[in-house]
Order: C-alpha cells, then sequence, then structure tokens
C-alpha cells in the first residue's frame, strides 16, 4: 500500500513535467484560456455581474479545465500505448489503477491552473467583480470538484483503453460535454431528451456546485443538496470505475493485445 | 501530348489527380468512422453549442445570422487543421523529401492539395447550416443561398491560404498542434461569429480585419438577417484580395521553410 502511495505521489509530478513538455498540452493551459474567456466575456458582455459571474468566469474556466482532460487524461493511456510502455506500466508491481489515477490527477491539477489563470484574467483585464466566499466552503467544493472530475477521466481512460480510436474519440467529446453539461448556460434549455444525459455526467453537478456555493442568494439546503448530489455521481462513478478496470484488466490479459496500437 | 493552344490537359489532369490523391491519404477515406467523427460530427457539436449559447443569451435575436455564421466557422477544420496537414503527414510518412526534392512546382503542388480543403470546407459549412436549420428552426430564404456560397467559397479560399502559410511553419517546427490551434481559436475569437464586432476594443476588431472570415461572417449575417447583400463586391473583393495575398505568402514561405529546413536539417522532424 505505502508502494503504490509513494508511486501515486511520484506519478502525479512526472506526469505534471511530461504533460506540460507537450505543445498540445502548453496550447491548453496556457493559451486556451484566455481564448475562452474573452470569447464568452464577448458574449455576456452586457449581462448582470451576477450573470457574467456565473456563466463567463465558472463557465469558461470549466471549458479550460474540461479541454486539459480531453487532451491529456482521457488519452494518456493511449500515450503510452503509442510510446510502447503501456505493457510494462501494466505489468509492474505497482498497481495499473495507482499510476493511471496519479496521471489523472497530475493533469488535473494543470486543469485547475489553467481555471485560475482564466480567473485572474477575467479580473484584471476585464474588471469583472468577484463575489466573496467563504474560504472553507469553497476549498471543500473545489477538492470535491477535483476527485469527481478525477473519477470521471479515470473511467474513460480506461474506456479509451479499449479503443483503438482512442485519438480520434479526443477530438469529439471536447464540446458535446462543454454542450451537454452546462458550462455557459442552464442545461434546462436544452432538449428533454439530453437533459437525463446531463444529470448522469459528473461535470454538470461539478459546474453546479461552485455555482451554488459561489451565489449569495444560495440557501444552506441548496449548497448542501448540490454537494451530495456531486457527492453521489462520484461515488457511483467509483463503482463503475471498479467495475469497467476489472473487465479491461480481464479482457487485457485474456487477448493479449494491449500494446496493438 | 494532348494540349488545348497553351494549356496542358495532361497538368490540369493532374493537377487535379493529385488534388484526389493527397487528400484520400489525408483523410482516411478507407476508414469513414474517423472522417465522420472529426470531420462532421465534431464541427457539427461546436455549431451546435454556440447556436444554444447565442441563443439563450441574446434569447433568439437574429438567430439565424448566429446560426449561418456558426456554419460558416465550421470550415476551420479543413482549412487549419486540413492545410496544415498538407505538409505535416508527408512529414509523418517520411516522404516528405522525396516530395520536395522531384521536379515539381512546388506552388502548385500545395495549391492542389488545398482544392478539396475549399471544397471540403464548402461542404461542411453547408451541413452545418443544414443541421442548423433543422435543430433551431430557423428559416433562410432560399435567395440567400447562392450568395451564401460564393461568400463562403471565398472566405473559405482565404482562410485555406493563412492555413497553408501555417504549414509551411511544419518544415521547421514540432509545435503544429500549439500554432494550429492558436489560429482555430484566433478565427473564432476575431470572425464575430457569436457576436458583433463592435463589442470588440476596437484595435482588436481593427486586427480581425487582417484575417479570413470576418468579412464573410459579416456579410452572411447581412444577408440570412436582412437580405442585405449591398457590402458584397467590396467585401467579397477585399477577402478575394487577401486570400490571393495569403497564397502568394504562402508559396513564398514555403520556399523559405524548405530553404531552414535543409539548412537546419529539420525537414524529417517530427
Amino acid at each position: 500500500m505505502r508502494g503504490n502511495l509513494q508511486a501515486f505521489f511520484k506519478t502525479i509530478i512526472v506526469q505534471m513535467k511530461l504533460s506540460i513538455a507537450r505543445p498540445m498540452f502548453q496550447f491548453v493551459i496556457w493559451v486556451s484560456p484566455f481564448f475562452y474567456a474573452t470569447i464568452t466575456y464577448f458574449v455576456y458582455g452586457g449581462q448582470s455581474p451576477e450573470r457574467i459571474f456565473q456563466y463567463v468566469v465558472l463557465g469558461s474556466g470549466f471549458m479550460g479545465l474540461w479541454t486539459s482532460i480531453v487532451y491529456s487524461s482521457a488519452t494518456d493511456i493511449n500515450r503510452e500505448r503509442y510510446y510502447g510502455t503501456l505493457e510494462n506500466i501494466f505489468v509492474a508491481p505497482v498497481s495499473f489503477a495507482y499510476i493511471i489515477m496519479g496521471k489523472i490527477v497530475g493533469n488535473t491539477i494543470w486543469g485547475f491552473i489553467s481555471m485560475l489563470l482564466s480567473f485572474i484574467y477575467l479580473r484584471f483585464v476585464f474588471n469583472l467583480e468577484y463575489p466573496i466566499v467563504e474560504p472553507l466552503l469553497i476549498g471543500l467544493a473545489l477538492l470535491i470538484v477535483v476527485i469527481a472530475i478525477s473519477v470521471f477521466a479515470f473511467v474513460m481512460a480506461l474506456v479509451f483503453t479499449l479503443s483503438k480510436q482512442a485519438e480520434v474519440l479526443m477530438n469529439f467529446i471536447e464540446y458535446p460535454i462543454f454542450l451537454i453539461c452546462g458550462f455557459l448556460f442552464p442545461i434546462a434549455i436544452l432538449p428533454t431528451c439530453l437533459q437525463p444525459l446531463s444529470a448522469i455526467l459528473p461535470p454538470t453537478w461539478a459546474i453546479n456546485l461552485l455555482r451554488v456555493v459561489t451565489n449569495d442568494a444560495s440557501t444552506t439546503a441548496q449548497i448542501l443538496q448540490a454537494f451530495l448530489i456531486l457527492l453521489a455521481t462520484t461515488l457511483i462513478y467509483v463503482g463503475i470505475s471498479v467495475v469497467v478496470y476489472m473487465a479491461v484488466d480481464r479482457k487485457a490479459r485474456m487477448d493479449g493485445k494491449l500494446g496493438v496500437y | 501530348m494532348e494540349s488545348w493552344g497553351c494549356i496542358n490537359v495532361e497538368s490540369i489532369k493532374r493537377f487535379f489527380r493529385h488534388a484526389v490523391l493527397s487528400y484520400k491519404a489525408l483523410f482516411g477515406w478507407l476508414d469513414p468512422k474517423s472522417y465522420i467523427l472529426v470531420m462532421l460530427l465534431n464541427p457539427l457539436t461546436q455549431m451546435i453549442f454556440f447556436a444554444m449559447l447565442v441563443n439563450f443569451v441574446y434569447g433568439g435575436k437574429g438567430l439565424e445570422g448566429y446560426v449561418a455564421s456558426n456554419a460558416l466557422l465550421l470550415c476551420v477544420m479543413s482549412s487549419v487543421f486540413g492545410m496544415m496537414t498538407v505538409v505535416m503527414s508527408d512529414r509523418g510518412m517520411g516522404t516528405l523529401p522525396i516530395v520536395m526534392a522531384s521536379p515539381v512546382n512546388k506552388g502548385v503542388l500545395f495549391f492542389a492539395r488545398s482544392i478539396p480543403h475549399i471544397v471540403n470546407g464548402v461542404f461542411t459549412a453547408f451541413l452545418g447550416l443544414v443541421f442548423g436549420v433543422l435543430i433551431f428552426g430557423v428559416s433562410i430564404s432560399l435567395d440567400a443561398l447562392l450568395p451564401l456560397l460564393g461568400i463562403w467559397m471565398v472566405s473559405i479560399f482565404s482562410a485555406c491560404g493563412l492555413g497553408l502559410i501555417l504549414g509551411a511553419c511544419s518544415f521547421w517546427t514540432p509545435s503544429m498542434h500549439l500554432l494550429s490551434n492558436i489560429l482555430a481559436s484566433a478565427l473564432l475569437l476575431l470572425s464575430g461569429a457569436n457576436y458583433s464586432l463592435s463589442v470588440m476594443p476596437s484595435w482588436l476588431s481593427d486586427f480581425a480585419k487582417f484575417f479570413p472570415l470576418t468579412r464573410g461572417v459579416e456579410l452572411t449575417k447581412a444577408i440570412v438577417n436582412e437580405g442585405d447583400a449591398t457590402q458584397f463586391v467590396r467585401l467579397m473583393s477585399e477577402e478575394f484580395i487577401l486570400g490571393c495575398i495569403y497564397f502568394a505568402i504562402s508559396i513564398v514561405a514555403i520556399r523559405y521553410a524548405e530553404y531552414l529546413a535543409r539548412v537546419k536539417g529539420t525537414m524529417e522532424m517530427s
């Protein structure tokens, strides 16, 4: 267990260094937040400060976070396959799950850095006013959001492990999640047939939690409800990830095609 | 050799044959699933996302124009990422030095490879428009279709010219994903597809005029929303000249990039 944890933390550091060495990831972390924030601000420019904070600041920040997941965590397994190192990691004495989770957490930390950059940019370039929030509350909310997003990315990474079309899928899943999870508008305006899909995706509840805890008008009951929904969704995804992990592990060993690119 | 006066028919046939073959090789008609996901569904989800956003924020005002403008923006996949692969894919497959050492005119060669991306860009944009009309229930007059075809062809030609300048960079830099994504995002930002250019700071809207698609988007909105085509000739002339300048620069850039690649030994770098 201690060895696994040590590998987990070391993987976070190594992954953060490896990810940011890639030009595409550099774009995702250092450049894309400014484009997302500017475009969203131009669209929402004439709206109320509350709406601008909810959809421009949080929404564009979350777009940056999600893009960092799409172009890193979702396809890191495929990248290892391309490098020819996937089988080595898979059969190493340290659990494969700890390595993958370490990679995902490392990438998610970068995602939050890009989100932070977006917040700073909008605050100082467009002089946006941010609400004063309880530090402990927002800290706890961010921690749960990190866990929720990481668990969701873990499930995606496992599913992508079995696909030979991971790179194609990577390019496809960015905007559908922006759309379905309501990053820039409420999910209530989506067609009715899409709303159940929104409800089963953790990013929907993650951004909802941040919106609720940063809204002055939110009641304690609403805040508690937002926390509970995200926690419950995350727990369900933890269960799904265990099942998918076991299935991937079994299939990889039976087929012996893990490294086939 | 078959010829019409001074025109060599075989050269023209070779031009188009090369265009079709290179396109097939680049975008894998052998795997339609990849083509559909990357070149059709991905841009369409982008269009739906932005159309839903502006519909929510502006309360449906001018939605037809925004849907059509976002449909035009779908050409970015062809004009930036497609044009980038015009050079990059050869390097990835190790055939770039052979292509560059061949006696053919490189300007004609790369222009031939651009043609399918212009056609594909127009196709994707019109497909986006059809989806936009069906999903959002907006009505676009049939009279507007022909002017739109002209506007979009010229705009996409211009965008492909800029894309080819970017493609030239791939001779000496491995950071093409960084550059191509910056250009694609810049086109989204500067075109004004999702807002009026008047919301931008004046220096930014002036800067936007040096980029393709800005005039195309302005004219698309004017024609679709108001049926106003009075600016058609002026804006499209400017856009066409801009496109010609981009292609001229791209030919010089390819030659210079080729020279740099030979000096630095980076032609096969991946």
